[in-house]
Parts: structure tokens; sequence; C-alpha cells
């Protein structure tokens, strides 16, 4: 079922062995170039990857257990934690160097947890024209036939 | 949206654009100059200044053919390493772009007309940039609507000193005054070289 990135944060993760509350998540951390979500941020520095995740609900987010929670590595994931590589607001650029507006929100598959459109202000770009995500912008391929051709 | 297949740019335009990398998503450097060959009318590349408000320069440039596409908004690359500080040829030009350069130079005919002097070189952005013409100030025999610029096509072999370019007679009959209708002048332009050598 689709999801938006919006309707995760804030969402309440809780463990699937002790049915405590571990925390809320924060934030989605993407692959490179980006087509899933490989890992959810549940607190500052922590996380959780996506194959550790038994359920995606309205109402939680269940994770296995409270051992997989793991500390951020250094470089890139770190940078993704601190907020760089945050979708939301971020710039849209195609390879052509246009700008196609800023991101407003992110539509996932939330069984699978890949992308499956990012909308920007000035409209949608399907996931399999992301090419690669900075903390510049996120950089789309050209399309001529595309919504959005950049 | 409309599509912009191609795009008629002046390269000083691109004075302030982000650098951009198309495998990281990260503006690495911004455009602080534009530099101008003489030995082929052409742009050679870019000099380079950091981005952000205590943006100083950089001994780094980006040579022309290293450079991916042009936009609206960004000068795009492929990799950060596509800057380079040891490319001789272009620090070179940088160094002696001031005292001589294609900007500035006379364009006369080979009928002998001087149509006026280089302002600005019109670059085309397509699959792969290309430099398509020259904008022209100080036209006395032009005579454009308004501004005092026109847009000249630029053949594809011409002749180049320091001082001046040498142009066919023909290309009188293919100047635009606006930036816009200048696209088709220079296709027009070249299809009439190729048609009559």
């Amino acid at each position: 079922m689709r999801r938006l990135v919006k309707e995760l944060l804030g969402t309440r993760v809780m463990s699937k062995t002790s049915a405590q509350r571990m925390g809320t998540v924060e934030g989605v951390l993407l692959d490179e170039p980006p087509q899933r979500v490989v890992a959810l941020q549940v607190s500052r520095r922590e996380l959780v990857d996506w194959v550790d995740v038994s359920g995606v609900g309205t109402d939680a987010v269940v994770v296995e257990s409270e051992d997989r929670v793991r500390k951020a590595a250094e470089g890139r994931e770190e940078r993704a934690m601190a907020g760089a590589f945050d979708l939301r607001g971020k710039r849209v650029l195609s390879d052509h160097g246009n700008e196609l507006g800023t991101v407003t929100e992110v539509e996932l598959d939330e069984v699978s947890g890949s992308i499956e459109a990012v909308v920007t202000t000035e409209g949608r770009v399907a996931a399999d024209r992301l090419r690669a995500l900075g903390s510049y912008c996120l950089v789309v391929r050209h399309q001529p036939d595309a919504e959005l051709a950049g | 949206m409309t599509d912009h297949p191609s795009l008629l740019l002046r390269a000083t335009d691109l004075i302030g654009h982000p650098v951009v990398t198309l495998d990281g998503g990260e503006a690495v450097a911004e455009v602080k100059d534009v530099v101008y060959g003489t030995a082929e009318a052409a742009l050679l590349g870019f000099t380079l200044r950091r981005r952000g408000f205590l943006g100083g320069p950089m001994k780094l440039v980006l040579a022309w053919e290293r450079v991916v596409t042009l936009g609206r908004h960004a000068v795009m690359i492929a990799t950060e390493a596509d800057l380079d500080q040891r490319n001789a040829v272009l620090v070179q030009e940088v160094k002696e772009s001031r005292a001589h350069n294609v900007i500035g130079s006379e364009v006369i005919t080979d009928a002998g007309r001087r149509l006026g002097e280089v302002t600005d070189v019109v670059v085309l952005v397509a699959d792969r940039p290309e430099v398509v013409g020259y904008e022209i100030g100080g036209s006395e025999v032009l005579t454009p609507r308004s501004g005092g610029h026109v847009f000249v096509p630029l053949p594809e072999t011409l002749a180049v000193s320091g001082q001046a370019l040498m142009v066919p007679a023909a290309v009188e009959d293919f100047v635009s005054d606006d930036l816009a209708g200048f696209g088709a002048s220079v296709e027009r332009f070249r299809d009439h070289l190729r048609a009559s050598p």
C-alpha cells in the first residue's frame, strides 16, 4: 500500500518481542541513488534497518526487538541522521541543469520500502528518474515526455 | 511545464550558477568567470569560487569539455574530480584572457564590413552544450531595433586573430536582435553554408 513519508514521521516504534515503545520515527534514510528506505531514524543518533522492521501500520511501526536499534555509522549515515539528505523541502534539479521546484512529499510502498514517486511544488517525478541525492539537491533524469521534463 | 530541448544562453549568464555533481547532488563550486579562448574563439571553461557568502576564489577550474550540461539553474558535471587544478592550458588562458580574448574582438565579414564587437558568447544547450554565436555591440551597419545589441551566428569554421573574427558576408542575413529567435537563425545560417560551400 502507498504511504507518504510524512505519515510515517512521528509514528511510534514498538518492539514485537516486548511490546514496548522504543521511540518514534524521526526520519527515513534512503539508499544512493535514492530508490528505497534502508533505515528508520528512531532517535537523534539511533536507527533501525528496514530489514528489521516487521510491520508498518497506521498506528505503529513494529520492529523485531529492541536489540535491532543501532547507532549511525560514520560518514553518509551520520550526515543523513543530521538531516543533510532530508527530502522535504529539498531542491530538485534535472540532470540538464533545470530546477523542478522543491520536494513536498515522498510516496513509498510500505511493504517493500521502495520509493514510488517524489512530489515537488511543480509536479510529480517517478522513482525511476531519481539519480542522486546530496545536501544541495535531488538530481533527477531529464525525460522529454514527462509531466516535469527537466 | 514545457520542455526545453534546446536553450540559448549568454555565457555571462552562467556567472554565479552552482556547479553540481550528477553522482552526488552536491554543489561543489560556483561559476566565478567565463574563460574565452583566443585560438578557437570559443569557451574554454570557467574559473570558480566557493559557494555561500564567504565564497572565496578557488584554485580549481572547470574545463569546458568536463561540462556535461548547462541548464537554466546549474552547470552539471559528472563528479567532483572533474574540477581540475592542473589544467595547464586553462590556467594559462585564464592568465591571458584579460589581455586578449574573443570578448572585444571586432567582427569583420569577408566582404570587408565591420559588424561590431563581440560582447558575449551564445551557448546552445542541448544534449551537449555548443557555442553557436556571438552577441555583438557597437554595430553601425546592423541597426538593431532596440538595445544596440544583435546576435550573429557562428560558422562552423572561421578565421580568428587576437583582434578580429572573420565571418562570411552571408552572416548579415541571419542576424537576430533577440535571443529567443536566434536559434532558428543559427540553423538557417548553417544550412545555407552547407548548401553553398
